[in-house]
């Protein structure tokens, strides 16, 4: 059974959004890394990119497969995780604390987004 | 025969109770992964792991005239094998495409048993009977386990002691007992490790896969099999052989026995004079990223030389690598530059001549 933290919500593509501290972080979530397997290779935005919530800003790519990353809001990249560039793992690891992406500073527009429920209710309709 | 889609490994609720991913295979669920491909794929590179590879299609060909049938259907000198051995060989159509690779055993003096891929069972049948042949689908008969790894001898001594199986040579077979139902053992594997195929009755297998699990041996999934033989420089069905590409241009030349009357034989003896169309060639990349199948490969100039035929990480080596196909003149030198154009972004790579994986490195 999935992980899915309360403190954050979530895109139907499996990204997760925190707020801290007036950025938003950006992740993929436990469902998604275990979907995908062993991450080997992850290609993040660079800082001062430009995203649009519900376009890819990224790509995360296992031994099975490769996937975009689609930001869950619109705004500019403030910091991209370059430790999970360099050592895809720690997604895996742990997909909502070391393994976050990027993390972008809001023009306040936002995809359309599920709370923790919302979310986990997605994932079970996925795995039943 | 009855439809693939009706067919089950006999370990299948073993597999889902070891919290297995499952996929299909030619109409089997088969295990993709257990705990993660680059761990079990390090587990076979490292110790030992087994592999359920029951999708393998078994043909069995009996009677007199078998010898003269496979002489026609194989590439290679199969029929002049001795009972207790096995060999690799392609089956081809008329123009000398692939219709599959397979591995032949000799069971008997008039019995062999021909192992195809699983989505080329019907039509390796059907190249059989073409060749005058009548072959019985055993495909249920026996659950296949592959135990490979540097552990796999001792293990298997400890598993089945004195079955004889540690004192065979490389493409060699014997009977064997497992738990009272008889099978064989094979030094056959598509890893680049030592080890053994198992060809247990199903009505014993999932004992044996038990006994090898408890006594240390990885769950390994169809997953790491691939990233396994890739970095060996393997070919697989559908990737670096199909009906599109032929023996030659995949570098597969040594199964042929040009002396024997095989199909497709008459078109590869003209292909071989004209020299082959394309050639297959090994790349690593040297920047971060994932080589994919049909990704085209670009020389320094940015003229298009071949596309991806089967690309992955490399566990072993920390990097992609990929084997391509692309026209022979164009075929890189080893040692030269290429780019592999990966989702509109091109990845820096070297050309090397395959394996990738040098049994040495180790």
């Amino acid at each position: 059974m999935s992980e899915i933290p309360e403190d954050r919500r979530y895109t139907k593509e499996h990204e997760w959004a925190r707020e801290d501290g007036g950025r938003i972080v950006v992740g993929i979530t436990d469902y998604a890394q275990d979907q995908l397997g062993d991450i080997v290779f992850v290609q993040l935005p660079d800082p001062g990119t430009e995203v649009s919530a519900g376009e890819p800003l990224g790509e995360v790519e296992s031994t099975k497969s490769v996937s975009d990353v689609y930001s869950p809001v619109s705004g500019k990249v403030i910091d991209k995780n370059v430790a999970a560039e360099k050592n895809p793992q720690i997604i895996n690891d742990d997909p909502y604390g070391e393994g976050w992406l990027v993390s972008v500073e809001g023009g306040g527009e936002e995809g359309e987004l599920l709370d923790a429920a919302g979310y986990r209710a997605l994932v079970e309709g996925s795995e039943g | 025969m009855t439809a693939a889609s009706s067919r089950a490994t006999a370990l299948l609720d073993l597999h889902k109770e070891l919290g297995a991913k499952l996929t299909n295979f030619g109409g089997w669920d088969m295990p993709l992964q257990y705990e993660g491909i680059v761990s079990e794929h390090t587990a076979v590179r490292t110790a030992v792991g087994v592999f359920d590879v029951s999708h393998l299609g078994k043909l069995r060909l009996a009677g007199p005239n078998a010898a003269d049938v496979l002489d026609r259907a194989m590439t290679a000198d199969v029929a002049s094998l001795q009972v207790g051995e096995a060999k690799y060989s392609l089956v081809l159509t008329e123009q000398g495409g692939c219709i599959d690779d397979v591995f032949v055993y000799r069971m008997d003096r008039d019995e062999w048993l021909v192992v195809p891929n699983a989505a080329n069972v019907f039509a390796v049948a059907d190249a059989i009977k073409d060749a005058g042949g009548a072959p019985v689908d055993e495909w249920d008969r026996y659950t296949i386990l592959a135990i490979q790894g540097p552990d796999s001898f001792e293990l298997f001594e400890k598993a089945f002691p004195r079955s004889g199986a540690t004192d065979l040579k490389l493409h060699h077979w014997a009977p064997m007992d497992v738990f009272g139902e008889r099978g064989f053992v094979a030094r056959t594997g598509y890893t680049g490790e030592r080890g053994f195929e198992l060809y247990a009755p199903v009505e014993t297998s999932a004992e044996a896969f038990r006994k090898l699990l408890d006594l240390g041996a990885a769950p390994v999934g169809l997953g790491a099999r691939d990233t396994l033989r890739l970095e060996m420089g393997y070919a697989l069905y559908g990737h670096e052989i199909s009906l599109d590409i032929n023996p030659l241009e995949a570098g597969l030349g040594w199964t042929l026995a040009w002396d024997s009357p095989f199909r497709g034989r008459e078109a590869l003896e003209k292909i071989k004079a004209d020299g082959p169309g394309r050639k297959l060639f090994g790349v690593v990349l040297t920047d971060r990223g994932v080589p994919r199948q049909d990704y085209p490969v670009f020389d320094p100039a940015d003229v298009e030389i071949g596309r991806v035929t089967s690309g992955n990480y490399s566990p072993s080596l920390g990097t992609g690598i990929a084997l391509a196909l692309g026209p022979r003149e164009l075929a890189p030198a080893p040692g030269s530059s290429v780019r592999i154009e990966a989702r509109g972004r091109r990845i820096p790579g070297d050309i090397v001549k395959p394996p990738f994986r040098k049994r040495d490195a180790s």
